[in-house]
């Protein structure tokens, strides 16, 4: 049944949709002090939610580090942030320094990269490596997305939702937005995936349509922009859509959910190619059974052994 | 004796001249079409050879695979099951020579000729690019001795001064980028193939056609023209537009080599590519015996001794 599309409707929705993990979960405060345990969904991991969340589950949080995989996407941004707003062409250590005096917004990449974090020491190589990504990226939205600077209103729109009763934090992000946002489904938001179109991108696009929408400013269409092959894939915001993107959502947050409380074996397996790079797939029973099947291991070559496609951020 | 070839900078000065409002395309949308109507059919014919389980995920054929898959479909099989990996058997030093190349010129392309260009910042580069992955070439470097640094420095030097030698300062107006992914999607997602490219200057949205610059740290070969004519026809399908010019720059020979792109070199590089999907397709099948060709890939190959067409080399 489609969902109402009013944006307290979905949200009550997503409410519904998170009660049989989120009840099982200690109650937290979110104005002062942080909860003991809360499960934080991020936007990359919708996608691998949806190819299996016990994987999500048994690889467990992970301590952060910070590396250029870490902070190309935020410098890349600047980027594109700049070149939206001013430079003729992409140049990353302007939009480094526009980034570092703005401050506000993404402070973890700018104090790593200004070398302000003593913990993890930056190195030249790394400084080097998120420019020289953050130009190449930048510049192929730019080839994919023409006419950037008239049409895009805005860079890196992130979203949050708390839940109002549970511990249960959705943390979104859209690169760019082309429109208004406003309740009346104007807007269309773009997500930049360096790879090509992959069925996994889909619940990312639709989880970032149901936070916006919660937020009341519902998108009329979200766009993944897969930077490889030089294509957008475009999906109007239908009540469909925000369906899906509520179940994606709950089986993202019930992923994670069972990373934190170590209990990913109550967690649906779905093997596939992924399994070939899973730690653990000999523990696995479907994963074991996948690998073992008729010509997987002889395929494997051809299909499993790249990363696999788009899911990951720009 | 004839003049020496032209320098890197002096082909891009060229190929970069005036606002690039006068380029025309070379190729034309109608032969690129022809060109993938052909690669879609081959896409859905390998697709049906290799019979996959709907779950399987896409075939997926990076550049390297695809000229294994054309060298010598047994030695990819071989390779395999004796655990040698998608590296097939290649020499860990050559492996990391080339990776210490492209990440130095990289390195080169943004920061112009001031930039530091030895061991130990490559490999930091390296280690900077891998993140949190594992990374086979960094475990290799990591477990040099001093000796073999000290070889290895001495190698990387000689061949980064023959192929910077005649670079330019990269104009940021040329929007110059490093290490660029293309990829082809074809049969509706069942079949990717992609690449990267080690340079790229121009292209859209600037006025300029693109030119791609492919770096290698040993001679200019045959590979290397087939690998340079790929690049092109992935791009001209990607942006609908074939790149102006290819370049590929060899530490090891005489200047770059730099053809500017027609239809008559995308054709034989899409001939390939059919070639390798249907290699690709019968080796996931499993229903016909792997061809065997004789090549420089015999020398690691685990299935030398049973293989009647292994030629010693």
């Amino acid at each position: 049944m489609a969902t109402d599309p009013q944006h307290r409707g979905v949200e009550r929705a997503l409410i519904d949709a998170l009660e049989p993990v989120a009840s099982g979960l200690p109650e937290g405060k979110y104005a002062s002090t942080e909860p003991a345990l809360r499960v934080a969904v991020r936007h990359n991991d919708l996608g691998d939610a949806a190819r299996c969340p016990a994987q999500v589950a048994m690889a467990g949080p992970s301590p952060f580090t910070p590396n250029a995989d870490v902070a190309t996407p935020s410098l890349a941004l600047a980027v594109l942030d700049q070149m939206v707003h001013g430079d003729p062409a992409p140049d990353p250590v302007t939009a480094y320094r526009a980034a570092f005096a703005d401050g506000g917004r993404d402070q973890f990449p700018w104090e790593w990269l200004g070398g302000g974090d003593r913990r993890h020491p930056v190195t030249t190589a790394d400084k080097a490596v998120c420019a020289m990504r953050a130009v190449e990226r930048a510049t192929a939205v730019a080839r994919v997305v023409p006419h950037l600077r008239a049409r895009v209103t805005r860079v890196g729109e992130r979203c949050r939702w708390n839940h109002p009763e549970r511990p249960v934090r959705l943390q979104g992000r859209v690169d760019l937005v082309i429109g208004p946002l406003l309740p009346a489904a104007t807007a269309e938001l773009l997500v930049v995936f360096p790879g090509s179109w992959s069925p996994l991108i889909r619940p990312r696009l639709a989880y970032e349509a149901v936070l916006l929408t919660v937020h009341g400013q519902r998108p009329a269409t979200v766009t993944a922009v897969c930077l490889a092959e030089g294509r957008t894939y475009s999906q109007p915001v239908t009540p469909d859509l925000l369906d899906e993107g509520v179940a994606a959502t709950a089986t993202a947050v019930a992923a994670v959910a069972g990373g934190l409380r170590k209990e990913p074996r109550q967690l649906p397996r779905q093997p596939g190619p992924h399994c070939g790079r899973c730690r653990s797939a000999p523990a696995c029973g479907p994963g074991t059974a996948w690998l073992d099947g008729p010509g997987r291991r002889r395929s494997g070559f051809l299909v499993g052994s790249d990363d696999l496609p788009g899911v990951e951020e720009m | 004796m004839g003049s020496p070839p032209p320098s890197l900078a002096a082909i891009l000065a060229t190929h970069l001249s005036g606002d690039g409002a006068t380029a025309t395309d070379p190729v034309g949308p109608a032969a690129l079409a022809e060109l993938r109507g052909r690669l879609e059919a081959a896409a859905r014919a390998a697709v049906l050879e290799a019979d996959l389980p709907g779950d399987a995920g896409p075939l997926r054929l990076p550049k390297h695979r695809i000229a294994a898959l054309l060298d010598c479909e047994r030695h990819v099989l071989a390779a395999l099951s004796d655990g040698l990996g998608d590296g097939l058997g290649e020499d860990p030093r050559a492996v990391a020579l080339g990776r210490l190349v492209d990440v130095l010129t990289g390195y080169r392309v943004l920061k112009g000729p001031a930039a530091r260009r030895d061991l130990a910042m490559g490999t930091e580069l390296i280690r900077a690019d891998a993140g949190d992955r594992p990374d086979a070439v960094l475990n290799w470097l990591d477990g040099l001795t001093t000796d073999e640094r000290g070889d290895l420095t001495t190698e990387l030097d000689r061949r980064l001064d023959r192929l910077l030698a005649g670079w330019p300062s990269f104009d940021p107006a040329w929007w110059p980028r490093t290490q660029e992914p293309v990829a082809l999607t074809l049969a509706d997602g069942q079949v990717v193939v992609s690449g990267r490219l080690d340079v790229t200057v121009g292209g859209p949205p600037t006025a300029w056609p693109m030119a791609v610059i492919e770096v290698k740290s040993g001679r200019f070969s045959g590979a290397a023209l087939d690998e340079q004519l790929l690049y092109a026809l992935l791009v001209a399908l990607r942006d609908g537009r074939a790149p102006g010019l290819v370049v590929t720059c060899a530490a090891l020979s005489d200047g770059p080599v730099a053809y500017p792109v027609t239809i008559a070199h995308l054709r034989p590089a899409a001939g390939r590519l059919e070639a390798a999907l249907a290699a690709a397709g019968r080796l996931a099948g499993g229903r016909h015996r792997p061809i065997e060709r004789a090549s420089w890939r015999c020398r690691p190959c685990p299935a030398q001794r049973s293989c009647s067409t292994y030629d010693g080399r």
